[in-house]
């Protein structure tokens, strides 16, 4: 669908600002977040707000190739959150735990 | 009447992911942010999912929407558990007004500290001295910093 209606453009400008602001909050987390989980956290919304933009872009744009470019944006956001969530558990291990031989390295 | 709903859901996904990205930057503390970021992340991209297949209308970009959507909706609560779970192992504080601790006991909580980690992990295999004075042994860890102010190991 190349030619989107004028209710369907006001909507997609609405929606990419909405995006673009949630984003700046988002940013604003990450480079505050006290701990690292909380940036983790960000990161993961950060994601998700690209996978919503990106689907906004293919209506946008009319192209259908950019809702491909959501899903490979979903698979990477999930990955890397749960690599990101295996590398803080493991990196703050108590000593007791970790000298009862190492369980799930 | 079509477009009109796709513009309708477009805009709600819109709002609802604004909302999650006011909790994240807003809430007290680590666990509230993740219930914001996650659930209302996840129901925000599937409205705009939904909206934008509608808005395309035909089975191409239906089948990519669905997949996009289940796919969301299996993986964000995994990526959610992992992370909290990561959360509360590397000692994120609770809200001072936090009423219940159910996972006091039950997780260990220690501190995120990756250079520490390393240096126990290779520590692993202890000597007979170090097991003499296992204490004693680490702290003089030659590769270890001479005074970092490290937080106090439980």
């Amino acid at each position: 669908m190349s030619g989107a209606g004028p209710v369907l453009q006001v909507a997609l400008a609405l929606s990419a600002l909405m995006i673009a602001a949630a984003v700046a909050l988002a940013s604003w987390r990450m480079v505050r977040g006290p701990g690292i989980a909380d940036r983790a956290v960000a990161m993961d919304l950060l994601g998700l707000l690209a996978l919503t933009g990106s689907a906004l872009a293919a209506l946008a744009a009319g192209h259908l190739a950019l809702l491909d470019v959501a899903l490979g944006l979903g698979l990477i956001g999930f990955i890397g959150a749960v690599a990101m969530a295996g590398f803080i558990e493991r990196a703050s291990q108590p000593r007791s735990a970790e000298q009862e031989g190492d369980g799930h390295g | 009447m079509v477009e009109l709903l796709a513009a309708l859901l477009l805009l709600a996904g819109s709002a609802v992911v604004l909302v999650a990205a006011v909790g994240v930057a807003r809430l007290p503390d680590t666990f509230l942010r993740m219930h914001a970021s996650t659930k209302a992340g996840a129901v925000g991209s599937g409205l705009v999912l939904i909206g934008t297949a509608l808005a395309f209308g035909g089975g191409d970009a239906w089948v990519r929407a669905l997949v996009i959507l289940g796919f969301l909706l299996a993986t964000t609560p995994v990526a959610a558990n992992a992370l909290g779970r990561a959360a509360y192992v590397g000692g994120a504080p609770l809200w001072t007004g936090t009423v219940a601790d159910q996972l006091a006991g039950v997780l260990p909580r220690g501190t995120f500290d990756p250079v520490d980690a390393g240096q126990r992990r290779r520590a692993l295999q202890p000597t007979a001295e170090e097991e003499a004075a296992p204490d004693k042994a680490e702290r003089s860890d030659p590769g270890r910093e001479p005074a970092p102010p490290a937080p106090p190991s439980p």
